[in-house]
């Protein structure tokens, strides 16, 4: 199961109105770790 | 001979095993004629457990003889499944020509992906794994797991019954797409992606 950190990242990448929702959705479910998220979207987004 | 999980391969590799009822072990190998104790870790009879301490530093030794004095110790683990990986070492034979093929024909029959304990587990030495991986016969999919390379995208599931239907296939009634990682940030997502649990099934 891919990481909810690197969906979030994928679905930046992708950009589209349903990914920005799905990011939301993440954010408010209290899932994505800054820790872990940080680095990702520095190193690949 | 007796009849023993390995007989087989010591047949194959031209390894005679007696049994030595007298000696109280019961069997025991001879390997150019030379006879190896018939003790719990040279026992081809034996492959379900392990017998660490003296008998395994004794086998040890005598491996390492028959080896041209080359140590053996760093290719001999205490489970009796590893020992046909030991003896292909002394064989005076190198393996045969179509020991590939038998290897293929093996990774065929399992879908075509083999980890590598399996591969010792169904009789491929890793000799010939790590000889059909340099090849190019196999393609390594990470660390001891092995897909052979001439296999048709996704061969290994519809060699299991499951049918394409357009760009989907049909896995247990669920049309599946597979997409291939598109970035670097794709491939990172698959390397790092864990196993979870959902509704009680592992994924």
């Amino acid at each position: 199961m891919v990481t909810a950190e690197h969906l979030a990242g994928i679905a930046l990448r992708t950009a589209r109105a349903k990914d920005f929702a799905c990011i939301q959705q993440f954010v408010e479910a209290g899932v994505l770790d800054s820790s872990k998220l940080d680095p990702i979207l520095k190193r690949q987004v | 001979m007796f009849s023993s999980p390995g007989t087989e391969y010591f047949s194959r590799c031209n390894i005679e095993a007696t049994r030595f009822p007298a000696a109280g072990h019961g069997q025991c190998l001879s390997v150019r004629g030379l006879s190896l104790d018939a003790k719990p870790p040279v026992n081809c009879g034996c492959f379900d457990g392990a017998r660490p301490g003296a008998e395994r530093r004794s086998a040890l030794r005598q491996l390492s003889t028959l080896r041209g004095g080359h140590r053996a110790s760093d290719e001999f683990t205490s489970r009796y499944s590893q020992l046909p990986v030991i003896l292909s070492g002394v064989s005076s034979r190198r393996p045969s020509r179509d020991r590939p093929s038998r290897a293929r024909s093996i990774f065929r029959q399992h879908g075509g992906v083999i980890r590598t304990k399996d591969a010792l587990r169904f009789g491929i030495h890793l000799e010939m794994l790590y000889g059909m991986r340099d090849s190019g016969s196999l393609a390594s999919l990470g660390r001891g797991l092995y897909r052979l390379s001439d296999l048709l995208p996704l061969e290994n599931l519809t060699s299991r019954g499951y049918k394409a239907e357009k760009e989907y296939l049909v896995i247990e009634g669920w049309p599946v797409q597979f997409l291939p990682p598109s970035d670097a940030l794709d491939e990172e997502a698959l390397q790092q992606a864990v196993e979870t649990e959902v509704e009680g099934v592992r994924t």
